[in-house]
């Protein structure tokens, strides 16, 4: 009377369905590299790309365009206000593409205890990012302030002459972060 | 296992009292768990609602604190979606799909019974973060990062109860699949399934695709919080954008999965009161398949204003406005259903009437929020909160309320009182309309969401939505007790029901007998 008939096919069917729960579950995760792998094909991880160009150095792109100039401007965010003073030196500089400009940042640790910062860097428009080169970078590795220390973080960069004429101003921007030791490491 | 010992000429529950329900493999005794379960969430979370309309009748702090008010968006959203609509339509489903294919009962009865005794305790453990220290979750029921780790020491049970909610879905989802798949009548191929069937089937499908990844996501999040993770924590290399993106991943297929059981509820109540079968079939099969796969491919349309290429927009904006072509053309095959047929507004009827008409205009803003310029302009206003609760309420709702009226005589065997039903339907309508359609001025005057408080040319409209909340709120009332006489007694009603209408479900008794199809039916 039982509908044995199909009792086998059911016990696939539920198999199928939960490997299939099972897949989309691990494709969550899988998610995560896929994500980074995106964003570095399509130019939108300007960290990524920023990091990249480290050890680049001065030597490849070293053609200056004295024709102009370009408007670079800095810009600084924290998360946690009550826990750090963060500021550019400049809030913008003029640049000539392919020589090297250099700027400083002042960080103060406002907590009575050590800490240690991690930066992450960012660059807009979106078609600088692969233009942008930095040697100098407190952004690069973790930073450790002692309590209610201040600092000065200097850094330096260049901008190539391939940079698209229609881009006349940069933003690079920069959020501190308290981290974990070893949170940061790059 | 268990046929050796099993009875064979029982015809009731074999067990009474409670250990009936606990124990029950019964899919009309699941299915009325489910039903009234999702009740009592519809008014959980309604309560919730009206605690928000009150605190936004007036500008200024009034009754409840900032945080407090957070809390109540954030499980609102939550009891609702997950407590108050899904349940309501695994519910239907549990009901309504055995009878409608011509099986004895679900393929997997235990697991059924399983899966709806996940949801009381899951709903246990999120309601009772409303009194832990630092209280329910206020982040949200999007449950962005950063923001959402700042839970108190709710967050872990947040994220656990949400683990068994999916559980739960995807539990039902498998015993649907499986059902459909295998236990039709003999004759009954997939076309000639009822559409009811068919949307519960894609339904079904998408909440396999989708539950695991948001299940995934709160997975992340929970690491990120406690075991040094850093998916979405930009100090650690990751990025919160990112579980926007897996979020949405689930969260579009999730809001089809809201409304397209309502859609086959629609699809069978108003032939039945046009008397003429439905117009496009076939057509109806396809263009729920196609809202289906287009809402895999339409997830970052939710996040415009967080930072996209140009060509991203264009993609989302793109294929979002597709998803208006197969909705289209079930609104289109609804209106040429009732087109010249000899129609009659029972109640169901009345209420599948308005759905289509007040789903559509939810469906237009939603056109309105996919074009990317404007959407900017409209993101986190009410005029967001004005869209989706158009599609969700006098949607999904209504579409919810119109099978509860259509079928609720072959499980009570008894009629629901019409006249209480026409005044249920005709002041929840007018109420949600004052209810929600100014919020759609709120929100084009940039009024934003999620905040108690507004500036005072605001207003007038919130104290109208207020008013028309509490209308509605308090119709629902009229639901109830109309439910509750409708089980208890009333005229008796007939094997068919209705004016003849199509379908294995009108073919067994009224009330349908504990056991029905034992012997599968010809189709």
């Amino acid at each position: 009377m039982k509908p044995a008939r199909r009792k086998g096919g059911n016990r696939r069917l539920v198999l199928t369905l939960g490997g299939a729960v099972a897949g989309m579950f691990a494709f969550a995760f899988l998610l995560t590299p896929m994500y980074e792998v995106f964003c570095e094909l399509t130019g939108l991880d300007s960290e990524r790309l920023t990091r990249a160009t480290r050890p680049a150095g001065s030597a490849v792109a070293a053609e200056i365009d004295e024709n102009r100039t370009v408007t670079v401007e800095f810009l600084t965010n924290t998360m946690n206000p009550a826990a750090w003073e963060f500021q550019p030196g400049d809030l913008s500089i003029e640049v000539t593409p392919g020589r090297t400009a250099e700027t400083v940042f002042y960080a103060e640790n406002l907590l009575p205890h050590d800490v240690i910062s991690v930066t992450r860097p960012s660059v807009r428009p979106l078609e600088a990012v692969s233009h942008v080169s930095k040697q100098v970078c407190f952004c690069f590795e973790e930073q450790a302030f002692a309590a209610g220390e201040r600092r000065e973080l200097p850094m330096r960069f260049t901008i190539d002459s391939e940079l698209p004429a229609h881009v006349e101003t940069l933003t690079l921007a920069y959020t501190l972060f308290t981290a974990e030791p070893g949170i940061g490491g790059s | 296992m268990s046929d050796t010992t099993h009875e064979e000429h029982h015809d009731g529950p074999h067990a009474s009292g409670m250990w009936r329900w606990l124990t029950t493999t019964n899919h009309k005794d699941i299915g009325t768990l489910y039903l009234v379960f999702s009740l009592i969430m519809f008014l959980v979370g309604g309560t919730m609602a009206l605690i928000i309309r009150t605190e936004l009748f007036q500008p200024g702090l009034q009754l409840v604190d900032p945080h407090f008010f957070n809390q109540m968006t954030t499980m609102h959203a939550l009891v609702m979606i997950f407590g108050a609509l899904m349940p309501a339509f695994v519910g239907l489903a549990n009901w309504q799909i055995p009878l409608m294919v011509g099986a004895p009962d679900m393929a997997l009865p235990r697991m059924n019974n399983w899966s709806f005794w996940i949801l009381p305790p899951a709903f246990l453990l999120l309601l009772g973060t409303l009194f832990m220290p630092g209280g329910a979750p206020a982040g949200g029921w999007t449950l962005y990062p950063p923001l959402i780790l700042q839970t108190g020491d709710a967050f872990p049970f947040v994220v656990f109860s949400l683990h068994m909610l999916g559980a739960s879905s995807i539990l039902g989802a498998i015993n649907i699949i499986v059902t459909i798949t295998n236990m039709r009548a003999p004759g009954m191929g997939f076309m000639k399934m009822p559409l009811f069937v068919w949307t519960w089937l894609i339904t079904a499908y998408l909440l396999i695709g989708a539950m695991p990844v948001l299940a995934g996501a709160i997975t992340m999040l929970l690491t990120d919080r406690y075991f040094d993770t850093s998916f979405f924590l930009a100090a650690g290399g990751g990025d919160p954008v990112m579980f926007q993106h897996i979020f949405w991943f689930f969260g579009h297929p999730e809001v089809y999965i809201l409304i397209l059981p309502a859609f086959g509820i629609i699809s069978q109540v108003i032939p039945t009161f046009s008397r003429k079968p439905l117009f496009g079939y076939v057509s109806m099969v396809i263009a729920t398949s196609a809202i289906a796969f287009l809402s895999y491919v339409v997830w970052a349309h939710h996040m415009f204003t967080v930072g996209m290429p140009a060509a991203g927009m264009l993609f989302f904006m793109i294929t979002t406005m597709f998803i208006a072509v197969p909705t289209g053309v079930k609104i289109f095959n609804w209106l040429a259903t009732m087109w010249r047929g000899s129609i009659s507004f029972e109640t169901p009827m009345l209420f599948a009437v308005a759905f289509v008409i007040l789903f559509t205009i939810g469906g237009f803003s939603g056109l309105m929020l996919a074009l990317v310029p404007a959407d900017i302009e409209y993101h986190d206003t009410y005029f967001v909160v004005a869209h989706f609760h158009y599609v969700l309420v006098p949607g999904a709702i209504f579409g919810v309320i119109a099978g509860v009226y259509y079928w609720l005589p072959k499980w009570t065997g008894h009629m629901y009182n019409e006249t209480l039903g026409k005044w249920h339907f005709w002041l929840s309508t007018i109420f949600v309309n004052i209810l929600f359609f100014p919020q759609h001025f709120l929100g084009l005057a940039s009024m934003p969401r999620r905040i108690p408080d507004y500036s005072v040319q605001f207003t007038e409209f919130n104290m109208i939505s207020t008013v028309g909340a509490f209308g509605f709120g308090l119709s629902q009332l009229l639901f109830v007790w109309m439910l509750v006489k409708c089980v208890k007694g009333g005229e008796k009603a007939s094997t068919e029901v209705w004016d003849d209408p199509e379908g294995l479900e009108w073919t067994v008794p009224s009330p349908a007998p504990y056991h029905t199809f034992e012997t599968a039916p010809k189709v």
